[in-house]
Parts: structure tokens; sequence; C-alpha cells
């Protein structure tokens, strides 16, 4: 029989049926990977390993429901709320704070039968593409631990892939799903903006926030989909629209015309890494109705574009952590408090110490530049300027999508990076470079391994679909897994 | 080069920066700001000012999402109680939590 971490959820759930495995087996198999690994990896902020150990027994007495993820571990990423757990972002400023509900896609997941195993480490505020920013401390790659697992969902993609949950929840608002997912060497979805409620998730950017889900496997993406997806009237943003039935997948894509935007394949892009993403191409062309190339040619300024919103959305949606009402508060009774609150308004010194001192620095250096480009003279010229080239980025896609069923790309420019070796933030903005664009347009995107790695590091492909056209964009992927 | 007044844009987001925290942010601001530029010239382009919209498949019929909306309703018992028309949340204090019991 197979390893646990080589079966898919359905193949899990069939052996349990068979009686060859037990979910307690399955959750025995996790925990043991959590201990053997979590010491350097660092992926979990928060395990409830006990009370997820009584749940597989429960499961296991009731053997014969027909839940689809009855008994399945899961992560569940520490910006999506899971009630009466910890609800961090990463954050010292929410260190202490306990949610009082579950997030709409966690109700989902627990009414499908999931286990809640953790909460799963992430850059502070989802903010950043290396989870190095985390107030908990840096995420490992466990492909090799000397290297980042990518940002910000990191810790979710860590676990996936070393066994530590079957399967796990990011979200993405740059592409913090599928750039982790890319350098951990596991599969990330990003489904279209509004397709999955974000009710429960901890605003980043409002405009471009998203849930999905990381997994061994593209069918396991596909199921966690099918359960999280749907139309929420707690979230106003989410699309009226029936959710497609995702599984089961067939891999038949003679119909579909592959798009190749040749703005991918520029000069920021890894030589080593093109030849293997062009070799992927080819080996999809072939089972495909044909392979087009196409132009997205704004695609160089999406990462410029998606930061300008991303830091003026995250500006504003971050004001609300003040320290009054939860979260960290600083200190009122110091002398140094006293000092300063004789000469200035105690309340406004009071919001800035207790932001000053919860805040990390990559979050004040967005919060500070999201300030300036929302402010007065230069509201127009920065803001407004990156929702104008959104909009010019979205044609792109609406001219390419006339042509094309599915686009095809790299996900990230590069493999998997040293820790500490980005000390330049710009270059780390660089790394959405690929990912961002489809956030910009709403669009849903997936990230598989490649079948050859690059000095040992997994590389992702990415396929871009059109908006809510997510069975698509996983038959390509499933199509392309099964080569 | 565009001119960041720092002390300012801390003001302003209500932000107190240590003297080490402003020595390594301040330096990055105005590169970060300079690479915005880069898509200024695409602001002269003519092309739609708000997102466009995709066409999609087909929307929902009204009693369709009120059907969805009561069938979700049981999944979604879990929203925190109101009071005075604020959300009760977990009084936090020193670690410490009182978690909500919902009546």
């Amino acid at each position: 029989m197979k390893e646990i971490t080589e079966l898919s959820i359905s193949e899990l759930q069939e052996a349990v049926k068979k009686g060859e495995l037990t979910y307690s087996d399955i959750f025995e198999f996790t925990a043991k990977r959590i201990i053997e690994e979590e010491k350097e990896v660092r992926g979990y902020i928060s395990l409830f390993l006990e009370e997820a150990r009584e749940q597989a027994k429960k499961a296991d007495k009731e053997r014969n429901n027909t839940l689809p993820l009855a008994g399945i571990p899961l992560a569940i990423k520490d910006n999506i709320a899971v009630k009466d757990k910890p609800l961090t972002c990463g954050s010292k400023i929410l260190s202490n704070f306990i949610s009082p509900y579950d997030a709409t896609v966690v109700k989902r997941l627990k009414s499908a039968g999931c286990l809640v195993l953790g909460k799963t480490n992430l850059d502070e505020f989802a903010m950043g593409s290396s989870n190095e920013t985390s107030y908990f401390g840096p995420v490992r790659n466990p492909i090799d631990k000397e290297r980042v697992p990518g940002g910000s969902s990191g810790g979710s993609a860590a676990v996936v892939k070393y066994g530590g949950a079957i399967a796990a929840l990011g979200s993405d608002t740059g592409g913090s799903i599928r750039q982790p997912a890319a350098f951990c060497g596991v599969c990330g979805l990003k489904p279209t903006y509004g397709r999955v409620s974000r009710f429960g998730l901890v605003a980043f950017a409002s405009s471009l926030d998203t849930i999905g889900p990381i997994a061994r496997t593209v069918e396991d993406c596909a199921l966690i989909l099918q359960i999280i997806a749907g139309y929420d009237e707690r979230d106003a943003t989410s699309v009226p629209l029936p959710t497609e039935r995702y599984l089961p997948l067939t891999g038949k894509i003679r119909d579909l015309t592959i798009g190749v935007a040749k703005e991918f394949f520029t000069s920021a892009l890894s030589p080593k890494i093109k030849t293997v993403i062009e070799e992927a191409i080819t080996e999809l062309g072939k089972v495909s109705k044909g392979v087009k190339v196409i132009s997205l040619p704004h695609l160089p300024y999406s990462a410029a574009c998606y930061h300008l919103i991303a830091m003026a959305e995250a500006s504003s949606n971050l004001a609300r952590y003040d320290g009054v009402r939860y979260g960290y508060r600083t200190q009122v009774h110091t002398e140094e408090f006293k000092k300063i609150a004789q000469y200035e308004d105690p309340l406004q010194v009071f919001y800035e110490k207790t932001r000053g001192e919860g805040f990390g620095r990559e979050t004040k250096r967005r919060i500070i530049i999201g300030t300036f480009g929302l402010s007065k003279g230069y509201y127009e010229e920065y803001y407004g300027l990156g929702v104008k080239v959104r909009g010019l980025i979205k044609g792109d896609f609406l001219s390419a999508f006339q042509e094309v069923d599915v686009i095809l790309g790299p996900t990230t420019p590069t493999v998997a990076f040293k820790l500490g070796e980005k000390k330049d933030p710009l270059a780390m903005y660089l790394s959405d470079i690929f990912t961002s664009i489809a956030n910009l347009a709403g669009l849903p995107a997936i990230s598989v391994p490649c079948k050859r790695k690059v000095d040992n590091l997994p590389v992702g492909l990415q396929i871009i679909g059109k908006p809510c056209a997510e069975k698509e964009i996983l038959e390509v992927a499933f199509a392309y897994e099964r080569l | 080069m565009v001119n960041i007044d720092i002390d300012k844009l801390a003001r302003l987001a209500r932000l107190y920066l240590e003297k080490e925290a402003k020595e390594k942010i301040a330096p990055s601001l105005p590169k970060i700001i300079e690479y915005f530029q880069t898509i200024k010239h695409l602001g002269q382009k003519p092309g739609p000012c708000l997102p466009q919209k995709f066409p999609c498949p087909r929307r929902k019929e009204e009693a369709e999402i009120h059907k969805e909306i009561r069938c979700e309703e049981k999944f979604l018992k879990t929203l925190p109680n109101y009071q005075d028309g604020y959300f009760q949340v977990p009084h936090c204090e020193a670690g410490r939590f009182t978690p909500q019991i919902r009546e």
C-alpha cells in the first residue's frame, strides 16, 4: 500500500472504507510528522492536536458517514477565523486575540467533517513573499531548510509538503497561495474573486483578497474548492452564480486552446525555469486543441500596480487596530508614556504607541506608503493611477480570452531563495511579478509542480482561466499532473 | 525624486516610529515610490477608468439565491452577538480571554 502522503483525500476515504486505514491512523501519521518537523520548519502558530485526536476517534466510530472530508486533518492559515481559536495574522498586535466565530469557509469545511489541526504561520497580515516577517518567526522550506517556503501562505504550503496536514487553506492577495505552492512543490489554487466567501478572513487588500486550497494533488484542490465555493450573503462581493461541479476530473482538454503570454518570458525569468515551463507547455500542447502565443502588454506593470493598490487598501484596513477594543495595547502607566502625553494628546499617543509597538517593520513600511498614496494631492497620481492600470490589465485579459481558453506561464521568476537573501524590499515585491496579474483581474489561477526540478528545487506552472472557469483550469492542471 | 516626510506620514497613519525603525524604513520609501512611477505613462492611455466587467455565464435567479441562503443559515449560526450596534468580541487582557457564548 502507498504511504499516506501519496494518497489523495478520496483515496484515503476509500482506504478507510475498505478497513485498510482508520481516521486515527491518518491523524497519528500527521501528528508524528508535525512532531518531527515543526522544530525546524515552524509552519504552525497554534496546534489543537488533542481536540483533533478525539475528533478522529469519533469519526472512526461513525465510519459509515459519507461526509467528503470526514476525519481528514486540515490546517488553516492564521488570518482565517476559527471559533474559539487564536487569530494572530502573524502579528504582535493580534497575538492575544481569540476569534469569536468561524469564517464561512471554516464552517463549510467543518460541516464536511474535517479536523482542524492548527493555524499556520504567515507573513504579518499576509504582507510578504517569503514568510520572514511573521512575529512568530520565519517558516523554513521543508525541501531545503535554508530556503524560504514563499509567502504569505508559506506555513500552509510547508505543512502540506512535509505531511503535517493533508491539505490547508491559504489566502491569495497577490500570489500568496500560488507562490508558496510553487516553492514547496504542492498545488495551490486561487479562485475567482468572489467565488469563495471572504467572511471571516482578516482583510489586507479587500478588492484583491481571496481564500483557496493548498494540497498535494489537483483533485484534492478541486474537492476542497467544491466545499468552500458558493454564494454567501455575509460577503457583499460574493458572486451570485451557481457553483460548478468540479469533480470528477477527467483531464480531457482536447477542446481547450492554450494561450502563452510572451510577456512571461522576459529577462526577469530564470533561464532554467524558462526551459522547464516551455517543456510543460509543449507537453500540454500535445493533449489540447493547440497552443497559441498571445500578448498581455501590461503584464510588466502589474507588480507596481498591485503594490500601489494593495498598500493603499492595507493602510485603510489596518487602521482598525488601535488597541481600544481588542488586540495588543501599549502600557499607559509607564514614565515614558506619561512624559510624552504631557505635551501631546494622550489618546493620539496611545494609538501611535500601540500601533508602533504592535506592527512589524514591513507592515509599517506598507502602511506608510499606502497612506502616502491615499493622501491629499497624491491620491489621483498614485491610487487613482493604480485603478486605471488595473482596468487596462483587465482589458488585456478580455482580448486574450477571445482567442484562448486558458493562459499558461511560470508561477515565479526564480526557485525558492535563501532565508535573508532578499534584503531589499523592492526585490521582494518583484517576487509577485507573475502572480499579481490574476488578482488584479480577479481571475482564477492554479499553480502545479512541474515534472522537472531546477537545482533540485520545485518549479510551479501557473494556469490562469476565465472568470468562474475554475473547472477548466483544474482540468488542465489534472491533465498535466497525469502526463 | 519624490520628497517624503516620513514623520508627517507616520502621524497620519497613527504610527509611532522609533529611531531605528525610521532609519530602516525611510531610505527604502523613495525607491518604492519611484518604482510606482514606472506606470505613470499609462495614465495618459485611453482606456477604462474603472475595472471592466467580464461577461458572466448566468446570473442566479433571486429565488435560487434565497434558497441557498436558507441552506447556509444552519452552517452560519456562529456570528458574534450584537450589542449597541457592535459585534461583541472576547475581552482580552494580559493574555487571558473570556469567550462570548452565543445565546
